[in-house]
């Protein structure tokens, strides 16, 4: 990510402007070149008087990828108190032009302006803080914090509430919405139905009063009575004066809300439109066009085609629902609409890597789709339509990934013929016309046409039966594409069948015999002959409306409370506080040593001891990380107090020291982990064995000793209880309360949930984690106070243990090793139930052994308990939404 | 792109993997130039039993790095294995060829059960192998009563007399590099095993069952650390409690410094064998140089740190090419 902080940006007036002819509404800057005095002088002027009701202009935007021209030289403008709808299919380059003025995007020439002030390359920071929200088709939101929590954080500084009111302000403003979806602030984001998601981020953005709104595909997610209440809250940002860009293929919808239509067909603007003034009819011709790019092979006569070699009879699932088909050998058959009304979904099926039901027969034999394994075995080939996750095997070289498929085809008894290989590997590098220096060139230097070709390759190789074609030509220049389209038609006259989802009508007008139309999930139209034309496709799909129903999810099972409060992030420590006490019952009644004061000024220390280091590793667990060093740095503080804190004089001096010592490890960590980005297992582990060879150097053997008024401040005790107990009780316990009230814990949590969104909604990722690594070098020094008395020397290994036993401390108290949730309170109870186990196994007279089976069995109960609870909900949520959007 | 830019990120990504050959060389010419007598037949002859078993270990830890994993049961599976060879050969009077089958066999389990907890259970590898590190030592304890029986006479034989003037543990090391190395470079299934490691999601569409690789990535892992503990038990001749403790960073050291990507994919197996003689003549030439034991702890941190900032570079140049792309598929989403 480019580093470009507030205020550094650079002011850009292009020299020359408006050469490209483009629509260029609402000022009069003339066209043809033009003094840049001439061009700011004219500029100021405009800003001043002319286009004073303009909120945001984009001028002459620019953008390619490898093998796309997204953008041609887009020019566009929205004024305070209108609606400006952009319309266009897939890949028109819609998300791309607001993904520019959003700062998501980096355009390659073009400038942006909002409220007044100028950038060639606004950062997602500079945007908001002009005044843009933008309101993705993928909700910005955290999972693992609240939706008051997610609307705080995301809303502008001026706008934000405190903390004690937020859930009452994100009440009110997600009060408008109660008609479509009735949201508790206080509900993890987590638990929301994506529509429900979509809602709280739009009611963020409309509480942040935003001078610019845009929203893209904004109904997509909605149900319909969300609809109107969108509607209604577009109508009041706009008599509030700000103003709506809105992107969406709804025709009929956007011709309800809009004041001007511009729409965009392959990266540029073919129309600018007043929506009173046209019809649909008009808009749908503006919309498809008339492509010459793609030379299409020729169709066969449909009485060449071969016997039915797939039949799908009442296949259900995810999204799709009783959906029905044939396909002959030799047949190229398009499934068609409006993304995420099921044709993907019935694919991802066929090819085994989505669950359904319903009788699938391949050449008349019954395909098992379990598995994408199975699907194989069965005849299914897939072509993903994200090459870059399901496709292209990085690393490995073009030879390699063209034989994946079909390597038992080159190999006897598990050995691979490498011969046979490479001479199929050329054969097909030829026939396929993939573009490589060599058959070992890593996959990942082909360009996007060539890795899609040989993504093909691959199936073709296979020679399956039935070839599933998802976006085929998605990412791909204009002269692979043709390529592509012969392939897939030589691998139907070879005497398979081939299926086609695309979003580009005009492409299934091209290559397919037939086209099944969904919408909402189920085969609406089959277009055939004549009749497959990129018109009556879009038509069918558009004019289906697509109509979102809520249907009934799941039977809830009787667990299904159960696993609700395992959710909870407080919930592991009710049960570890339930275990501790029942370990303490059974200790008492086996030996009456255990239930006396004796005991518990013995054990006591050793659990706030551990209790210390537990806390500092969940700090750095709540992002994701891990600290293997703590151990280690308590060793070291341990040998360093030993020469610098072993008098009363020292005292002061002496903790300055060990602080500046914990606090340069905790620096140490972060600069690994954030400037060389090497990952905090690795990164710690490197300090793990750094510091404890550093200890060992600066003192061998155990040795020295600690300054006897601290030791007497450590073990101080209130009857028969250490102080120190208390403390770090009263520290967990307010930790918790900051977890969740104060800003920072929230954008711990935030970052610890997901990186990358809590980015996009403005955290400073990078500074949190600071917080967090020297957090936990704290917490490791505090407990290396703790272990002074106990340990009696400067002892460069008495701390190891530690690391380990934090990390099991915390997974106990249910932290999610991959971040954004845990409990301080519960890792407090993680060291408690480990401190208890090795009590317990002492007065029952176990052998030692005990405690590291206990400990070990323990953790990985706890651990696939948590993780089997969280993945069942997100998995009943998920269907839940996958019935919601059918 | 132009030609010469893609030779140099060629060259860029094929560094780490050839790195540790001059890394190697370079090493033995320093300790001859600073310290003759580290690289002395005595002392080699001395480092290359802890090199093989190193090595042998490593190549465990390397299979599993390979399906993005990581295995801290390396402890515990050499400790394990060590006192369990000696106890059960003198408990039962079983032969060597037997005590051996039924320790691997253990190994198999323990593999299998990391396996299933990581893949089916879904916990992350590192608590899974965590956790069940402290199971073993305690089996460990439990086993053999916390002090050893001698290793078996012809254990204590092979791992310490030599074949061809070459310590027994560096042949095994050599036999396992080599079965391993092939296996993945010519078989099927070695060639499905990187797949599943380099991209899952892609190796599960193309058809291949992503679940079974990574399970035996961990079997075939507690094997190899089982085959370490074994040898090097023979080697002490009493094999003790903490005799696993010292592995467990070294084998991920000699994975990260022979050019294995701790992003899982393609394995250096030689590499990973070459890492481990680099880090054993490392602690020989700091150990004859007369510096504190510990002194090789530092070192190791330094050289793990340096090897690993290295890939990452290496790394973030490739994504560096592939951005573009990502920019648009985010901004799709």
């Amino acid at each position: 990510m480019r580093k470009v902080g507030p205020g550094e940006e650079e002011t850009v007036i292009p020299s020359e402007r408006g050469e490209s002819g483009q629509v260029d509404p609402g000022n009069g800057v003339a066209d043809g070149p033009i003094p840049a005095s001439a061009v700011a002088a004219v500029r100021e002027a405009v800003a001043e008087s002319e286009s004073g009701g303009e909120v945001l202009r984009l001028t002459d935007l620019d953008k390619r990828y490898p093998g796309v021209h997204a953008l041609k030289g887009v020019s566009f403008s929205v004024r305070r108190g209108e609606v400006h709808a952009v319309v266009g299919e897939n890949g028109a380059g819609k998300s791309t032009l607001v993904g520019i003025a959003a700062g998501a995007v980096v355009a390659d020439s073009g400038t942006v302006e909002i409220d007044g002030a100028t950038t060639a390359q606004p950062t997602p920071d500079w945007s908001r803080r002009q005044g843009l929200a933008i309101v993705h088709q993928e909700p910005a939101l955290l999972p693992d914090l609240t939706v008051a929590e997610n609307m705080r954080l995301g809303v502008g500084e001026q706008h934000r509430p405190h903390a004690s009111n937020q859930k009452a302000w994100a009440a009110e403003h997600l009060r408008p919405w109660r008609e479509a979806a009735r949201i508790d602030p206080g509900t993890y984001v987590r638990d929301l139905r994506p529509d429900e998601r979509f809602v709280v981020e739009i009611a963020r953005a409309l509480a942040g009063e935003p001078a610019v709104l845009i929203l893209d595909e904004p109904t997509e997610h909605l149900l319909p009575e969300g609809v109107a209440v969108l509607f209604a809250g577009i109508k009041r940002e706009i008599e509030r004066g700000g103003a709506v860009v809105y992107i969406s293929h709804r025709i009929r919808e956007v011709m309800q809300v809009a004041d001007r239509i511009s729409v965009l067909r392959d990266g540029a603007c073919r129309a600018e439109l007043t929506a009173s003034g046209v019809g649909e009819g008009e808009i749908v011709d503006l919309i498809v066009g008339r492509r010459l790019d793609a030379r299409f092979p020729a169709k066969p006569d449909p009485s060449t085609f071969g016997a039915t070699v797939l039949e799908v009879g009442g296949l259900s699932g995810i999204r799709f629902a009783d959906v029905s088909l044939s396909a002959r050998a030799g047949e190229v058959v398009g499934l068609a609409g409006i993304d995420g009304h099921g044709q993907r979904e019935t694919m991802r099926a066929l090819a085994g890597l989505a669950p359904s039901s319903g009788e699938v027969r391949v050449a008349g034999r019954k395909a098992r789709l379990r598995s994408p394994a199975t699907a194989s075995a069965s005849g299914f080939a897939y072509l993903p339509n994200d090459r870059h996750v399901e496709g292209i095997l990085p690393q490995l070289d073009v030879r390699e990934n063209l034989s994946i498929r079909s390597l038992s085809r080159f190999s006897r008894a598990g050995i691979v013929n490498r011969a046979a290989e490479r001479r199929a590997a050329w054969e097909a590098i030829e026939e396929y016309e993939i573009k490589t220096p060599s058959l070992e060139t890593d996959v990942e230097h082909l360009s996007g046409g060539n890795q899609q070709k040989t993504m093909l390759s691959r199936i073709m190789m296979s020679a399956a039966p039935v070839v599933l074609a998802d976006e085929p030509t998605q990412g791909v220049d204009v002269g692979a594409r043709a390529d592509i389209y012969h392939s897939l038609r030589d691998a139907a006259a070879e005497g398979a069948c081939v299926l086609v989802v695309s979003s580009d009508a005009s492409e299934l007008e091209g290559l397919c015999d037939r086209v099944l139309v969904f919408s909402g999930g189920r085969v609406v139209d089959e277009l055939s002959g004549e009749a497959v034309s990129e018109r009556n496709i879009t038509q069918a799909a558009l004019g289906a409306g697509g109509k979102h129903r809520r249907e009934e999810g799941g039977k809830p099972a009787w667990w299904n409370p159960l696993l609700r409060l395992a959710q909870k992030d407080i919930a592991p420590a009710l049960v570890l506080a339930l275990v501790i006490v029942a370990l303490g019952f059974v200790a008492t009644s086996h030996s009456a040593a255990y239930l006396t004061t004796r005991n518990f000024t013995l054990v006591l220390p050793l659990f706030a001891t551990l209790a210390f280091f537990a806390i500092g590793q969940q700090v750095v667990m709540f992002l994701g990380g891990i600290d293997l060093s703590i151990g280690p740095l308590a060793g070291l503080i341990l040998v360093v107090a030993s020469f610098r804190l072993s008098s009363d004089a020292e005292i002061v001096s002496g903790l300055v020291t060990i602080l500046a010592v914990a606090l340069a490890v905790g620096a140490v960590n972060w600069g690994m982990i954030v400037w060389l980005k090497i990952s905090p297992l690795i990164a710690t582990l490197v300090t793990y064995t750094g510091l404890q060879g550093i200890g060992l150097l600066i003192r061998e053997e155990p040795g020295g000793s600690f300054a006897p008024g601290l030791l007497e401040a450590v073990t101080a005790k209130i009857d028969f209880i250490p102080v120190s107990v208390f403390v770090v009780v009263a520290i967990a316990v307010a930790l918790e309360v900051f977890l969740y009230r104060s800003l920072i814990g929230i954008k711990l949590r935030g970052v610890g949930s997901s990186p990358r969104t809590a980015e996009r909604v403005g955290v400073r990722s990078n500074r949190v984690m600071l917080l967090a690594y020297l957090g936990s070098a704290c917490f490791a020094l505090l407990g290396a106070l703790l272990l002074m008395p106990q340990v009696g020397s400067g002892n460069a290994t008495a701390g190891n243990s530690y690391t380990l036993l934090s990390v099991a401390a915390v997974v106990l108290g249910g932290a999610s090793i991959f971040g954004g949730r845990g409990s301080f309170v519960g890792a407090l109870l993680g060291a408690a139930l480990i401190v208890q186990i090795n009590t317990v196994v002492q007065f029952l007279g176990l052998t030692a052994y005990w405690q590291e089976y206990l400990l070990g069995g323990l953790t990985i109960l706890a651990a696939a308990f948590y993780s089997k609870a969280r993945a069942v909900t997100t998995r009943a949520v998920a269907s839940e939404h996958g019935a919601a959007e059918a | 792109m132009s030609e010469g830019k893609e030779r140099m990120s060629n060259l860029k990504r094929l560094a780490p993997r050839t790195s540790i050959w001059y890394a190697t060389a370079a090493l033995f010419l320093l300790s001859w130039l600073i310290e003759p007598g580290s690289v002395s037949s005595v002392s080699i002859n001395a480092m290359l039993p802890f090199a093989g078993i190193l090595a042998v270990a490593a190549v465990g830890q390397t299979l599993v790095i390979m399906q993005r994993g990581i295995d801290l049961s390396v402890p515990g599976m050499i400790t394990l294995s060590g006192m369990a060879l000696s106890e059960y050969s003198s408990s039962h009077h079983a032969g060597i060829v037997v005590s051996v089958l039924v320790v691997l066999g253990l190994a198999v389990v323990v593999g299998l059960i990391n396996g299933l907890v990581v893949g089916y259970l879904r916990v992350s590898a590192l608590v899974a192998t965590l956790a069940m590190n402290a199971i073993l030592m305690g089996a460990a304890i439990d086993y053999s009563g916390g002090s050893s029986s001698r290793a078996p006479a012809g254990m204590n034989s092979f791992s310490v007399e030599k074949t061809l003037g070459l310590s027994n543990t560096v042949w095994l090391a050599l036999a396992l590099v080599l079965v391993v190395g092939v296996g993945i470079a010519f078989t099927v299934w070695g060639r499905r095993f990187v797949a599943v490691g380099a991209r899952a999601e892609a190796a599960r569409a193309a058809g291949i069952r992503v679940e079974a690789y990574r399970l035996a990535a961990y079997i075939a892992a507690a094997v190899c650390y089982a085959a370490a503990g074994m040898v090097l038990a023979g080697y002490l001749e009493t094999p003790n409690i903490t005799m696993g403790d010292t592995y467990l960073l070294p084998t991920i050291a000699a994975v990260v410094v022979g050019g294995t990507a701790l992003t899982g994919g393609k394995g250096h197996i030689l590499g990973t064998a070459i890492g481990a003689l680099f880090l054993t003549q490392l602690t020989q030439l700091v150990l004859s140089m007369g510096a504190p034991t510990s002194t090789q702890l530092v070192i190791q941190a330094v050289v793990i740190a340096a090897a690993a900032a290295l890939q990452v570079a290496d790394r973030e140049a490739i994504l560096a090419r592939l951005r573009p792309l990502r920019v648009r598929m985010s901004a799709r989403i």
